[in-house]
């Protein structure tokens, strides 16, 4: 299939906001958020993913369970 | 003055639950770096909802519709999603396939197990993760100049995933499937954008 053309440039953040009715004072807080560096905890969490973090909940409890079992 | 091109906006119809989190982010942050504005059926009451979603189907120029949770819930099947991908088919046909539609799922021949009259719908499989979504995105769409790569779609869902606690915090907490955080994801993602081009072009 042909790739969908999208003729418009994206748009800065402001004309979007203008266009959803977002005030500048919200965008401005928001720019703030994402131009603060996030501590690195919050980085390794987000890597792991929640997926990923409960799998590995998972594997700790079966292999708890094993050695509840051997014992 | 030049005419400016109209701004080309995509319908999306997506199941609204805490389990489907990280692919609504990619949603979201993916549409609106390829240019995109997104229409979505957040904070509509329930008794005008069906019109509010016809309008919303009208007002786009193309719909994604992600069938990838349409299964049981509490025993009762998810008919909404399928009942909005009928609409905006009809919509395509009745604007002679002006309006795209674009369904998406997580696993090959799924949907056309579930649904076997999408068959020949422009398919699309994610695998259920926001890297496939994106490549999947990146291939349905072609933009001036072809400039988002996939990596940098990444980064920015990346970006945007990690400031999720603040803005939801900015957004009075509670769930990200509301009109003020939804808002703010896609604010957010075009800001995060904006810094990616500035690095790129120096």
């Amino acid at each position: 299939m042909e790739p969908y053309e999208i003729t418009n440039p994206v748009p800065t953040p402001e004309e979007m906001a203008d266009f959803l009715g977002v005030s500048r004072e919200r965008l401005i807080a928001i720019r703030s958020i994402m131009s603060t560096p996030t501590p690195a905890g919050a980085r390794h969490t987000v890597r792991l993913g929640r997926a990923a973090a409960s799998a590995k909940i998972a594997v700790k409890k079966a292999k708890a369970r094993a050695k509840a079992r051997k014992a | 003055m030049p005419k400016r091109a109209r701004r080309k906006s995509v319908f999306l119809n997506i199941p609204y639950d805490d389990e489907f989190e990280d692919l609504y982010l990619g949603y979201i942050v993916g549409l609106t770096q390829l240019g995109l504005t997104v229409n979505a059926a957040l904070a509509i009451p329930h008794e005008t909802r069906l019109d509010a979603i016809i309008q919303l189907i009208e007002a786009s120029d193309l719909s994604i519709h992600d069938l990838s949770r349409v299964e049981l819930s509490g025993g009762v099947p998810r008919f909404n999603m399928p009942l909005e991908l009928g609409l905006a088919l009809y919509h395509s046909r009745k604007t002679r396939g002006k309006h795209l539609v674009s369904i998406f799922d997580r696993k090959p021949n799924q949907a056309k197990r579930s649904t076997s009259d999408v068959n020949g719908v422009d398919l699309h499989i994610h695998h259920g993760s926001p890297k496939h979504l994106m490549i999947a995105l990146r291939n349905i769409f072609r933009q001036p100049g072809d400039i988002t790569t996939v990596p940098e779609m990444l980064a920015s869902y990346r970006a945007v995933k990690r400031k999720l606690p603040v803005l939801r915090k900015l957004a009075g907490g509670g769930t990200l499937f509301a009109a003020a955080i939804f808002r703010d994801i896609l604010l957010a993602a075009l800001v995060e954008a904006e810094a990616r081009k500035a690095r790129r072009t120096g």
